[in-house]
């Protein structure tokens, strides 16, 4: 009775483990074609999309790395489908491996995408469970195809931009913006979607969605402006010309403390930047002296202040709010967003920026 | 320890519900109905403590008789059948759409609910201590995730309740945070078993225990909210699962920690089934005056009840117009129904033979 009892358990967990193990879903990866960017690109009015997906060449090893060809580290699946789960289905029948999504590290979105295309898209993408939210989202303009940067800098399977958004010490500005928070300021209202736009082989734009239309693309200048605004410069630097000759400021970084009213209907933000930089560069035969310095100061405050005032007149011309302060005045102010009761056209901004100037250095 | 962990239910579904009725006032919602788990768990402490009776069969035979014993005894049970065939489904709906897409669901809800019976047909020591073990684990790991999470914040200002409160919804938010704390009447069974450090006081610890399940959902509902927003979390499904899987730390060695932490949280399910089975058969088998080796077969004909449930959910849509439409407002008024009845009857009763 006792050897019977035993024998059904051991079934009984053995049954367990089978089911536990999932093998439904316990696919090695040599059979598995792991996209790891996709490009996404649709023109007004057409039907269908563009789905172009990149693959890491699957013959490549530790051992072959060095023999293979930079073009040959990726292959490429393009189709045209209506939407995200027919191309999956078409590019499947491009593959002789298992598609699979869940390594997804980049997603490159053409900029004539229209913020309702862009809804859709981000809709779809975060209803599939299995798809990585954490994946990076930028703006490029067509052909996308040349997004896909080979560089000596990351050897496959990593791909440049997942990369560089990855790590935190190599941007001047954190432009970095995952997925999930772009699908998340596409269904908060009262906010535009600020997403990352990149040139060939760097990211120093911004994309701004309005509520309807094609994206605005902010300037390097304002792209500056709205990453002080934001608290979001890390390292940059700063040249000014001014009666001492140039000065360079380097390693400009800092915080941000802002609040938003509602003032008759008006959009009220009060901003104060606090920065930190260093000197990089002095003209050997100027003296640093105090007041020499307050004067570098100072100019370097305005410049910094102009690039914000640039970033909200850019914003205001386009009636989008890249900031989020909408978003918080509704939050704040008026409870269920449903509800919000403010409307504005205007940003008014009041904004100060003060800089500490360290002076230490090798040769003062 | 066993009240404690008889939390960890239904806790993945929380909080897009509320959040769907009442957005970010869904905080005042979850004070109330904690503060309903606790009326109702000291009136089932209480009464405990007039019958001197366990398990909780044996409570409503000796205040309502065994007339009303079959009749409150079945639906009690079936209720919490029910809620856990509900909350099974959904589980393995859960796991079906972040981990295994292909797996059938049948499977994961098999296993699980195989796993529940396993346990639940041990004794009370057994199931205690399998407990003792699993909740540590569970909590630190919830903690860990907890604690990476916050990194991704971004709107602190949206926790903040605004100062209109609509009643409707309020009230429809609270129906719908019931499941949450419907353990049927597993701490009125359990309650007197418990070896208490000192005194007994099954009262300050169900306090406690109900104070613990409340923060935490308290906890995890800020941090999903501030995470997201409002209007974000009504849209998704599994507004916390969603928030777990962004964490990944890319530095390990696997980028999704969220992920595993989750799965940890199968066993959470399995326990807290485990437990309601084991307390479900207990009764039964009080009632009927069966013998042990009973118990182990009502064990395995309940997890085949659970089973059947869960298996015959058409879709999660359904699951849980079921549980918010049907089984929260249902099973609220019942149990404080028969209980306030209850409580009454035997408080009469004590008077009665008090003053003869």
């Amino acid at each position: 009775m006792k050897s019977r009892s035993q024998l059904l358990a051991i079934l009984g967990m053995g049954l367990l483990l089978i089911g536990i193990a999932g093998c439904w879903d316990d696919e090695p990866d040599t059979l598995r074609a792991n996209a790891l960017i996709l490009m996404v690109s649709h023109k007004a009015g057409e039907k269908s999309w563009n789905w172009r997906f990149y693959f890491p060449n699957p013959t490549v090893t530790v051992s072959s790395l060095s023999q293979i060809k930079p073009e040959e580290e990726f292959y490429t699946t393009s189709v045209q489908a209506p939407s995200l789960e027919q191309a999956y289905t078409q590019v499947q029948q491009h593959l002789a491996r298992d598609l699979y999504l869940g390594q997804l590290e980049v997603v490159i979105v053409s900029d004539t995408l229209t913020t309702k295309d862009l809804a859709s898209f981000l809709n779809a993408y975060n209803r599939e469970g299995t798809l990585p939210k954490t994946a990076y989202i930028l703006v490029a303009s067509s052909p996308l195809s040349k997004m896909a940067v080979v560089t000596p800098q990351v050897s496959i399977p990593a791909v440049y931009w997942e990369k560089y958004f990855d790590c935190k010490d190599c941007q001047p500005e954190l432009l970095a913006h995952p997925i999930w928070k772009a699908w998340d300021d596409i269904v908060t209202p009262d906010m535009s979607p600020a997403i990352p736009y990149a040139g060939f082989d760097k990211i120093a734009q911004l994309a701004v969605y309005r509520s309807v239309g094609s994206p605005v693309i902010f300037s390097r200048t304002e792209t500056l402006g709205w990453a002080y605004l934001m608290g979001k410069v890390k390292k940059e630097s700063l040249s000014i010309i001014s009666p001492v000759g140039t000065v360079t400021l380097g390693r400009i970084h800092g915080t941000v403390h802002s609040r938003v009213e509602a003032v008759n209907q008006h959009l009220q933000a009060f901003v104060q930047i606090h920065l930190t930089s260093d000197v990089a560069q002095w003209e050997s035969s100027a003296a640093m002296t105090n007041n020499t310095l307050s004067r570098i100061q100072t100019l370097a405050e305005h410049r910094v202040l102009l690039e914000c005032i640039a970033a909200i007149n850019k914003a205001n011309m386009t009636h989008t709010d890249p900031f989020g302060y909408g978003r918080r005045l509704s939050f704040e102010q008026d409870g269920p967003p449903s509800m919000a009761q403010v409307h504005w056209e205007q940003i008014d901004a009041q904004v100060s920026v003060t800089m500490q100037i360290r002076t230490s250095g090798g040769n003062v | 320890m066993v009240t404690v962990s008889v939390v960890a239910g239904g806790v993945y579904l929380w909080p897009q519900y509320v959040v769907k009725a009442e957005g970010t006032n869904g905080v005042w919602a979850l004070l109330t109905t904690t503060g309903l788990a606790l009326g109702v768990m000291t009136l089932q402490v209480l009464w405990v403590k007039m019958t001197k009776k366990t398990p909780y069969a044996l409570m409503v035979r000796d205040t309502l008789g065994v007339v009303g014993l079959w009749v409150v005894m079945p639906v009690t049970g079936l209720f919490c059948l029910i809620i856990d065939g509900i909350l099974l489904f959904l589980f393995g709906a859960m796991l079906h759409v972040f981990f295994y897409p292909m797996t059938p669901e049948i499977v994961m809800i098999g296993t699980i609910d195989v796993a529940a019976v396993w346990i639940g047909i041990r004794t009370l020591s057994t199931v205690a201590r399998s407990i003792q073990f699993w909740f540590p684990i569970i909590m630190v790991s919830l903690a860990m995730i907890l604690l990476f999470s916050s990194r991704d914040i971004r709107f602190l200002s949206s926790i903040v309740p605004t100062p209109t409160l609509v009643v409707p919804q309020w009230l429809r938010a609270s129906l719908g945070t019931w499941f949450l704390y419907a353990n049927g009447a597993v701490v009125a069974s359990l309650a007197p078993h418990v070896r208490w450090p000192g005194r007994a006081r099954p009262l300050l610890w169900t306090g406690l225990a109900i104070g613990f399940q409340g923060s935490i959902l308290l906890i995890l509902f800020a941090i999903t909210l501030a995470t997201l927003g409002a209007p974000a979390v009504a849209q998704l499904q599994w507004p916390m699962i969603y928030v777990f899987s962004l964490v990944s730390v890319r530095t390990f060695f696997f980028k999704g920690i969220g992920m595993f932490v989750l799965i940890t949280w199968a066993s959470a399910l399995v326990l807290y089934l485990a437990v309601h089975l084991f307390c479900f058969s207990w009764n039964i088998q009080a009632m009927v005056d069966a013998s042990f080796r009973a118990r182990r077969w009502i064990v395995v004909a309940a997890g085949a009840v659970v089973f059947g449930i869960a298996v015959l959910i058409p879709s999660s849509i359904k699951a849980e117009q079921l549980l918010f439409g049907l089984m929260n407002p249902v099973d609220l008024s019942w149990s404080l129904g028969v209980l306030m009845l209850s409580v009454m009857v035997a408080w009469i009763r004590r008077r009665r033979s008090k003053s003869q």
